[in-house]
């Protein structure tokens, strides 16, 4: 083919498929992300909110979350910056291996400061990790799908984790128990689990694809 | 940095923010590069048609183009993912097709020869290195790019570019020996 004939084909094939402009996706990513944040607040409000953690100390609980607050913060600002190209593989990985056991870490630390009102394995933090983590990831996916070039797997792995960030914060406010059997399962756990689907959705809805 | 590539950045960055005219100039500092980089180990028309898919993946994700970085290394990144993907689907060879033949200005058939049997030698002997060195070679001898821009296409560090290449190098450096009779291959 021609230089000039390829020309007019590649602007052909682009100007067929309409795309955002740089502030029409930061809108769009925006509105996104709202939506999911008020769902992810729907659902923790209808398990109780505030309230099912009333039997700790109220300076503990803020404390708790503004803690968690801060950390999930920094995983979504590590995992989700860095613009087209993303952040380097050491970035992911660290934040794949450090995000959980912060988590762990800075919530035992509360533990045996106040009188922990039941012992439980926690399957509905598990279940209010997923469902709330969940909705964040699948924003990300929706706002990123198939624009990762390189790292696809690591980038969702990240992603995945940072989402299990954000809905920790939730669940550490509505879950007063900070024993470690609880925390390790209960809110470590299905962080980990967000990463495994997230380096899933990278590979498979995140990563560069031929149409 | 080059100027060209400063060029090509301001252009990304204009196209990204609505200016769909820049795009002229997107193509043209791009466009040769990379189709050079694609039709190594696939025909012509496999390539041409991965070009249209890296335009029109640059074009559907210009939204999360930022100011300031560097084009020519997302590009490649993404020409290199399609072909991989391309490889995966048709389980084709990476390397060695028409495509890899260096054009000349009318050499002599003795000429001629050689350089068809050198470049068959160099893509024989990309095709049995490691992938990572493949790629590394590739980017930085073949396509131009410098070892940061390398690196950041491919998702590693300058020093482990640099790494691979070296062995690519040597390795090629080997099989081109042999490849002449030279058998202490050093």
């Amino acid at each position: 083919m021609a230089p000039e004939e390829l020309r007019q084909r590649v602007v052909a094939i682009v100007g067929a498929h309409p795309s955002r402009t740089r502030a029409e996706g930061r809108k769009r990513a925006l509105v996104a992300y709202a939506a999911v944040s008020v769902a992810a607040v729907a659902i923790f409000e209808t398990a109780g909110g505030l309230a099912h953690a009333a039997a700790r100390p109220a300076s503990i609980s803020s404390f708790i979350a503004a803690g968690m607050a801060l950390l999930a913060t920094v995983a979504v600002w590590a995992a989700l910056g860095g613009s087209v190209r993303g952040r380097s593989a050491t970035t992911f990985v660290a934040i794949v291996a450090l995000v959980p056991a912060a988590t762990f870490a800075w919530l035992v630390a509360w533990h045996g400061t106040y009188v922990e009102p039941a012992d439980r394995l926690g399957l509905r933090c598990v279940a209010f990790a997923l469902a709330t983590g969940g909705l964040f990831l699948a924003g990300i996916v929706f706002v990123r799908r198939g624009t990762v070039a390189v790292r696809p797997s690591l980038e969702g792995a990240a992603a995945g984790v940072a989402s299990g960030a954000i809905a920790t914060v939730l669940v550490d406010a509505w879950c007063p128990l900070t024993n470690a059997p609880h925390v390790l399962h209960g809110h470590v756990a299905p962080i980990a689990a967000l990463g495994v689907v997230g380096a899933a959705c990278g590979r498979w809805l995140l990563a560069v694809r031929a149409r | 940095m080059t100027a060209s590539d400063q060029t090509l950045n301001d252009a990304m960055d204009q196209y990204a923010a609505g200016e769909d005219a820049a795009f002229a100039v997107v193509y043209e500092r791009l466009g040769p590069r990379l189709l050079a980089f694609l039709r190594r180990g696939i025909d012509d028309a496999s390539a041409e048609e991965l070009l249209q898919q890296t335009f029109l993946q640059m074009h559907l994700a210009r939204e999360r183009y930022r100011t300031g970085l560097d084009v020519v290394p997302w590009a490649f990144a993404i020409a290199r993912r399609l072909r991989i993907d391309l490889h995966r689907k048709a389980g084709r060879e990476i390397v060695g097709g028409p495509g890899d033949e260096s054009p000349s200005d009318d050499p002599s058939p003795h000429e001629a020869l050689a350089a068809r049997e050198a470049a068959t030698s160099l893509q024989r002997g990309l095709r049995e290195l490691p992938a990572s060195q493949r790629d590394a070679f590739e980017l930085v001898k073949n396509a131009g790019l410098s070892h940061a821009q390398a690196a950041e296409a491919l998702g590693t560090t300058v020093g482990a570019i640099k790494v691979r290449v070296h062995r690519a190098c040597e390795a090629l450096r080997v099989l081109a020996s042999y490849a002449s009779g030279d058998d202490d291959g050093t």
